[in-house]
């Protein structure tokens, strides 16, 4: 939505680009803190449209626009938060069948922190399978579901789809979320 | 005959004493038993439910739903069931849902859902059957349409109008707008020195918000949830959602089943006793009893989690 927006103008464009370039930069120089609107996937998966807005959870004393990591998934929250947890971005796309296709993007900190989140069984339970997403990902079938985490830089990446007759569709798109993912 | 006669006198104290005891031995237990009745707990499982694209069928889960409540109460009926368990026709009854989509949906399925309410319907007006979570947006995670109105049944976040009670810190749903209520908890386990998600950790979204972290690291906290007046006073069932469940972090498995109890504390024990039947089978350690479960009976008096005081009824349909 916020894209659709910015695209009405050439002017309002530039502007938004200078202003998110400026606030990415500033952040920076301030050391790495978590700015959803950079990391949003560019677009939705083939055959899917958003099915609401993206939310953003922060930590309880840092809390983003939707809450806190116990408002998105209570108490399973502390073990993200014993790894670093610094904030999620939290994507519901459907298809017209209305399957669901997630995307949670964590920021865990640290490139170190995430790849000790994808280490840990509590996140990412023993009983995967190793695939390819561009990277070395962690793929999960339990009927019908199926799902991904991989690792790129600081973030943690979660892609689910509720059907698993979509499982090559979420890898292609795990493919380019590790490419787009800074 | 003259010396047994003696020898039988001169044990006659002894005699006395040891039926004197004895009696007071019986008494004593006979009393301890009308003190304290087991708590039952019934389970109803049916492989029919549910199939491996974790749909399920309505029929198959109404039959259970009623099953469960024949084998608590002893009535065969609906409506008495719940007449049993205290439902008035008067009553606004509140369902508290545990909406979870982390990684693995555990939200009750509609269908399920459905059958518990078309239940409730049988003593209550639709109207008066309130389904609960912590948020609106919960609920719609997980495909419940919000409704307020004046008509069928009503789907509603704590975090809406009602508000939440000071003194209890607890959401006036509970509180206030509801005179009965229901805990349905889902299968979940956690781990992570947490055991199982399971009746305790439902009622976590009916508290105030600042408190919800609390339960997460304080057993003592955890425990005391379900001892407030209002959660205590009304809640008239426990049922858990096990048709598909999981029995390790993340890890889900269709067990096809319902936990049924009035005693918070036995229908929590069985829960564990379930997950921990399936970890068995795929060679994962058991999870323990928890200490707030241990808490919750010693301290809060909300039932037993003693195997020799639960009276556990098994159903395979």
């Amino acid at each position: 939505m916020i894209r659709g927006r910015c695209c009405d103008s050439f002017h309002s464009l530039c502007l938004t680009g200078l202003v998110m370039a400026l606030g990415f930069l500033a952040e920076m120089s301030a050391g790495p803190r978590f700015q959803p609107e950079l990391f949003l996937p560019k677009a939705a998966p083939a055959g899917f449209i958003l099915a609401q807005p993206p939310e953003f959870y922060g930590t309880e004393s840092e809390p983003l626009a939707d809450g806190h990591i116990f408002h998105f998934i209570d108490g399973g929250g502390v073990v993200y938060l014993n790894h670093g947890f610094q904030a999620v971005a939290h994507i519901i796309y459907k298809d017209e069948k209305a399957n669901s296709l997630t995307v949670d993007i964590y920021d865990m900190g640290t490139a170190q922190n995430a790849l000790a989140g994808f280490a840990d069984q509590a996140i990412c339970p023993a009983d995967f399978t190793v695939i390819s997403v561009g990277t070395e990902a962690k793929a999960y079938h339990f009927e019908p579901d199926f799902f991904i985490y991989f690792v790129k830089g600081r973030f943690l990446i979660y892609a689910h789809v509720t059907d698993d007759g979509q499982s090559e569709l979420l890898i292609d798109y795990a493919k380019r979320l590790y490419k787009e993912v800074p | 005959m003259i010396c047994r006669t003696r020898r039988a006198f001169s044990l006659w104290p002894a005699g006395r004493l040891f039926a004197a005891a004895a009696a007071t031995l019986l008494i004593w237990a006979l009393a301890q038993g009308q003190a304290q009745p087991k708590s039952k707990v019934v389970t109803v499982r049916n492989s029919k439910v549910i199939n491996a694209r974790n749909q399920v069928d309505l029929t198959q889960a109404k039959a259970m739903l009623a099953a469960g409540l024949e084998a608590l109460t002893g009535k065969k009926e609906a409506k008495a069931a719940w007449a049993a368990l205290g439902l008035k026709p008067a009553d606004v009854v509140g369902v508290k849902v545990n909406c979870n989509n982390w990684t693995i949906t555990l939200s009750p399925p509609a269908e399920l859902l459905q059958a518990l309410t078309d239940s409730l319907a049988t003593v209550v007006s639709a109207n008066n059957i309130i389904v609960y979570e912590a948020s609106v947006a919960d609920l719609e995670s997980s495909g419940f349409k919000r409704n307020s109105s004046t008509s069928g049944v009503r789907f509603i976040g704590c975090n809406e109008g009602a508000g939440f009670d000071d003194e209890e810190r607890l959401s006036r749903i509970a509180s206030s707008t509801c005179t009965k209520l229901i805990n349905f908890a889902s299968l979940k386990c956690v781990e992570q020195g947490r055991g199982a998600s399971l009746f305790f950790k439902n009622q976590i979204g009916s508290l105030v918000e600042k408190d919800m972290p609390k339960c997460h690291g304080d057993m003592d906290f955890l425990a005391s949830t379900l001892a407030k007046p209002s959660l205590k006073s009304k809640t008239i069932l426990n049922i858990c959602n096990g048709l598909r469940g999981t029995y390790k972090r993340g890890v889900p498995w269709y067990w096809g089943g319902l936990i049924l109890g009035q005693d918070p504390v036995a229908s929590e024990w069985a829960g564990y006793q379930i997950i921990n039947e399936k970890r068995e089978q795929e060679k994962a350690a058991a999870l323990p009893v928890p200490e707030y479960l241990k808490i919750a009976e010693s301290k809060y008096g909300l039932g037993t989690c003693t195997p020799g005081h639960i009276d556990w009824v098994k159903i395979e349909r």
